[in-house]
């Protein structure tokens, strides 16, 4: 284990749930409400409760593989050529996933902000005090995701200021949409939850992992009800026909509040909330990393670094526009699932099989 | 390690140059920020846009300077304006949205679209319709030598004017909402204006994207009440109204309504929806001079009872006048579409609304009254 990585559950929960809620919640509102109309509300709390099962049923998987990571495990269970090619789609799809949400930020931040900035300018600019952390280890991305806490106590107090925009009647009746489409929609809410599959990574660096479990679980249940109060206010305040044409409702949920002298906050709110998307963006970008070297099986080297920072941004600047940025983290997010389930299978096969990598280690 | 931490010192100072030189930075001398935008129709069709910038050169007499132009598109009107006016013309201070009543009565549509779409626009600028040309209006207000500069003068009564339900919250979002909504319908703050100054005359009301009617500063805050919102507005009543005797002198009472409680309940059972609103108010009374003994209960009773049949009186006929002009501000169709959803399916609601039948129930209580009974 090393002391650079090392973090407690605790921390892993909170990398965890800032993963999953820093970018995936600025447009969950707008996806709903095209989908299933005013009941999306409903739609996050049915995928939250399975989220909640997968997270349960990954921890599990690995408590019972010897504390280790996914990363060793498909090796043990592949054998050496195959897990190691599969542990280098696993690496490919994390930097992918890193690059689709920087260049995702890129975007909201020139809707937000600045339109006419140079988009290259502000990738190096919003991704330099990630590549600074990363490269320090897990334990310091971990660490600096307390900020983030900041911001979501911010955005809750916020709910609680526009309580007079809110129509409950925009939320009614429930259950418009149909068992079918809700259960249809599930797709697109669990894209807001992928991000729990990556505890799988980084099972072996967690210190106190008995309680990995519990805290896991926690971070999902955490993330549901934060999707769920602010997707639920952003179809309450914004109705149902309003939100499907908005392309940040959460941006725009911000628009609505005003304050004496200051008069409008979006600004200052949006600025808070970069935080949470350069967290979210700053995991993946961690857990891209972290494979590399496992899979290289190097020590930290400032070349490697270089070389990986540099194909992150030329992956980043792929999408041409914002359409072809959307379809490209839409393709993440499937493959997001399609990694979990591949972890799963493989900590389950590993766990049945090889029971949990003891017949490997004693062979 | 060294080398990283170098080089990632000598990344951030580079950066810094980057920051300074920010591709869309905005120099405050050089920019105008208009502070309020009227909108209005032109004879061929287009749109005439004007607006008001605060002058804060000491050379120059003119607190504001307004600028027009006409297009069809709001952005191409502002690039137009930049062009005159010689800064670069910004809207992230848009207090108002003036639209003409005759361009509202035509209809308001996208026109707030660029308000939506581009984030440095905001959403809280008030929408107001004045009665006659906003570009006359903003001209005018240049001869009111005792007011503030019109952007401010029109927020302070707009806001003061709010403060006592005389006249709606109405905003760039608000009325975006409702507009989407489709089952309540958006309203607009009502003024005009002459040689004097602007006056605060109350409520335009739409129907869907058009102006449909207006209602006076009392009416407003009943049409708060039914709404179910915080009120706060002097009733006053005549002496005659009172059905007191014909040859009394009283001149009447005047009470300030500050608490509503509504209830709302809906039955479609029949051809067309029946609405029972229920208003329980509490009030103050400021001024009177009727010969009521207030500290009697049974007097105060009497008088509370006989002023809560004006006001439903007034309720009575604010509805009638909304369903006659086709508006539904209250949003009684977003409360059949909540809690009788297929019902609501089954009919055209703009159709069925003007039949509605509503039933009123009104209580008023007198908290206190003033220092004499």
């Amino acid at each position: 284990m090393n002391g650079a990585n090392a973090i407690t559950a605790r921390r892993m929960a909170l990398f965890t749930f800032v993963c999953q809620t820093g970018i995936g919640i600025i447009t969950l509102p707008t996806a709903l409400a095209n989908e299933v109309g005013h009941d999306g509300w409903i739609s996050v709390i049915i995928t939250g409760l399975l989220a909640v099962t997968v997270a349960a049923l990954i921890a599990f998987l690995l408590k019972k593989n010897s504390g280790k990571g996914i990363l060793d495990i498909n090796k043990l269970v592949f054998g050496r050529v195959i897990g190691t090619g599969l542990n280098f789609l696993i690496f490919t799809y994390l930097l992918i996933a890193a690059s689709a949400g920087a260049k995702i930020f890129v975007t909201y931040l020139r809707i937000s902000f600045f339109p006419l900035t140079p988009p290259l300018i502000m990738s190096l600019l919003i991704l330099t005090p990630s590549f600074y952390m990363v490269w320090y280890g897990l334990k310091t991305v971990a660490r600096f995701k307390t900020c983030t806490l900041f911001s979501y106590a911010i955005i809750l107090v916020y709910i609680i200021l526009i309580y007079r925009d809110i129509r409950l009647t925009f939320l009614m009746p429930v259950g418009e949409a149909g068992i079918i489409p809700l259960l249809y929609s599930i797709k697109i809410t669990y894209f807001s939850f992928i991000g729990l599959e990556l505890i799988a990574v980084f099972y072996a660096e967690i210190t106190d992992k008995d309680k990995a479990l519990k805290w896991h679980v926690y971070a999902n249940i955490f993330s549901m009800l934060f999707l769920l109060i602010i997707t639920a206010a952003s179809t309450a305040v914004f109705g149902e026909k309003f939100l499907p044409v908005q392309s940040v409702a959460l941006f725009n949920l911000f628009r609505v509040y005003n304050v004496n002298i200051l008069e409008r906050v979006d600004l200052f709110i949006i600025a808070s909330w970069f935080f949470a998307m350069g967290c979210s963006i700053r995991a993946y970008m961690m857990a891209s990393w972290y494979s590399l070297i496992k899979i290289c099986k190097v020590q930290k080297n400032a070349f490697i670094y270089l070389l990986y920072i540099f194909l992150l941004l030329i992956i980043s600047r792929i999408p041409k526009d914002i359409n072809q940025s959307y379809y490209f983290l839409d393709i993440i997010n499937y493959s997001g699932m399609g990694i979990t389930i591949f972890f799963i299978l493989s900590l389950f096969i590993s766990a049945v099989k090889m029971k949990g990598g003891k017949k490997h280690e004693k062979g | 390690m060294k080398k990283v931490k170098s080089l990632s010192l000598f990344v951030l100072c580079l950066f810094t140059f980057f920051i300074s030189g920010c591709w869309d930075q905005k120099i405050f001398e050089e920019i105008g920020l208009a502070l309020a935008l009227g909108l209005e129709q032109t004879e061929n069709g287009k749109i005439l846009y004007s607006m008001t910038m605060p002058v804060f050169s000491d050379e120059i007499d003119e607190t504001i300077e307004i600028l027009s132009t006409t297009s069809d598109l709001l952005r191409q009107s502002r690039d137009q304006i930049r062009y005159t006016s010689g800064k670069k013309v910004e809207g992230g201070k848009i207090q108002h949205i003036i639209f003409s009543k005759e361009l509202a009565e035509k209809g308001i549509d996208n026109i707030l679209d660029v308000f939506i779409r581009s984030s440095e626009n905001p959403l809280l600028a008030n929408i107001v319709v004045v009665d006659g040309s906003p570009l006359e209006m903003l001209k005018m207000s240049r001869d009111y030598k005792d007011k503030p500069r019109i952007g401010v003068y029109m927020a302070n009564a707009i806001n003061n004017a709010r403060a006592h339900t005389a006249t709606p919250d109405s905003r760039i979002y608000s009325f975006t909402i409702l507009q989407y909504c489709e089952t309540i319908d958006p309203i607009a703050i009502y003024i005009s204006f002459n040689e004097m100054g602007i006056k605060i005359e109350g409520t335009a009301l739409f129907n869907k994207n058009k102006m449909a009617g207006n209602i006076g500063l009392v009416e407003t805050g009943l049409l708060h009440a039914l709404m179910g919102e915080k009120i706060q507005f002097g009733y006053y009543i005549k002496a005659r109204s009172m059905r007191e005797e014909d040859d009394s002198d009283d001149r009447g009472i005047s009470i300030l309504l500050h608490r509503v409680k509504r209830k709302v309940k809906t039955y479609v059972n029949g051809t067309s929806p029946e609405i029972n609103i229920s208003l329980d108010f509490k009030g103050i009374v400021n001024e009177t001079d009727l010969n009521y003994r207030l500290d009697q209960s049974k007097d105060k009773k009497t008088l509370e009872d006989k002023i809560s049949i004006l006001i439903k009186q007034d309720c009575i006929k604010l509805l009638k006048y909304l369903q006659e002009i086709g508006s539904d501000p209250i949003g009684f169709g977003e409360i059949i579409r909540a809690k009788h959803n297929e019902y609501f399916k089954s009919v055209s609601w703009k159709s069925i609304y003007p039949d509605v039948k509503f039933d009123i129930d009104v209580k008023l209580n007198f908290e206190f009254y003033g220092a004499t009974n």
